[in-house]
């Protein structure tokens, strides 16, 4: 028996094509916001408001991944903002060269924020690094609160949680305090925002972060 | 569920490292997964059959050594094994730690029959 020692990375591809899109970000000066939930916990919808609210402040572009349809993409197009839908045709996450081939669709000198609405998923995209600068958690208080002990990895991997779906509090099997310690017990150095996209609290503090961070 | 294009990406980086006459030969892959890498063993496992089987490398096994999650304490110093719940040090109770191992996807060595 022979024996090949090779020492490679499994994602090693993927690694490399997300550090030329990182590279890219970094010369055309675009803040890249990976955003990764579980399905249905208002992403579109918090995109939709975000959208409305930067509009005349940043100038920003949005990339979706869905696994069919695109039906997200046609739902944030009224807000005026350049949308590339990606379909992965069934994979559970978006990988570093989708992102690649759907950079070629933008604008960089018209784009200073890139929003990257991951596929509905809490477990595969915190695998893959997209290259983006960061990766936003949301979690919707009708998940429950425990949703960052269930899936650690994507609460560890992300810099900022968007805690959505606020409003609906005094309805659902929730506690905020419960949610944000359980958040921060798996990542101590997470931002914490709390929106309601219904009734639009919160969103001011959410957008008004976002800015700050395009203009450091 | 993305553990098939994982054992995907295993196949082809073992059969980069192969020539065409050593590809029939592979008898086993050997890999270390970290146990914070979202990846289920047993999936993976059953992933890599699929993707292998009609292959040139049809013969070879899928060894999976399991990597537990560390971390190493930045108030302290202390290195530890941890449960993924819990990125607390254990000795001096802060939560200002690193994790050190246990991310790990890697294809470590490949074992070939004689002819």
């Amino acid at each position: 028996m022979s024996i090949k020692t090779i020492e490679r990375k499994v994602l090693q591809k993927n690694d490399e094509v997300a550090g030329d899109n990182r590279r890219f970000f970094k010369e055309k000066g675009i803040l890249s916001l990976n955003l990764v939930s579980s399905p249905g916990s208002g992403k579109t919808s918090l995109l939709e408001r975000t959208l409305e609210k930067l509009k005349g402040r940043i100038k920003t572009a949005v990339v979706i991944g869905d696994v069919q349809t695109d039906l997200d993409a046609r739902r944030l197009e009224s807000s005026g903002v350049p949308v590339i839908q990606l379909v992965t045709n069934g994979a559970c996450h978006l990988e570093a060269p989708l992102v690649r081939d759907a950079l070629a669709d933008i604008q960089p000198d018209q784009t200073e924020l890139l929003f990257i609405e991951n596929v509905g998923n809490l477990v595969c995209p915190a695998g893959f690094d997209l290259g983006e600068d960061m990766k936003v958690v949301i979690a919707s208080t009708t998940e429950g609160d425990d949703k960052p002990l269930k899936y650690p990895a994507m609460f560890r991997n992300a810099k900022v949680l968007v805690i959505n779906k606020t409003d609906l509090v005094p309805y659902v099997n929730c506690d905020l305090n419960e949610l944000r310690n359980n958040a921060l017990r798996i990542n101590p150095s997470l931002t914490i925002f709390e929106t309601s996209c219904t009734n639009g609290d919160g969103l001011d503090q959410w957008c008004d972060w976002l800015t700050k961070q395009v203009r450091k | 569920m993305h553990e098939l294009s994982i054992a995907k990406n295993i196949i082809r980086i073992a059969r980069e490292h192969l020539t065409p006459d050593e590809e029939p030969r592979l008898k086993k892959i050997c890999i270390r997964i970290g146990s914070f890498s979202t990846i289920v063993p047993e999936f993976l496992q059953s992933g890599f059959e699929a993707a292998r089987d009609g292959t040139p490398i049809s013969e070879a096994a899928l060894e999976i050594t399991i990597v537990p999650l560390q971390i190493r304490c930045n108030n302290c110093g202390y290195q530890t094994e941890i449960e993924p719940v819990d990125f607390t040090c254990p000795l001096c109770s802060s939560n200002d730690v690193d994790v050190i191992a246990g991310n790990e996807m890697t294809v470590d060595n490949l074992e070939i029959s004689e002819i």
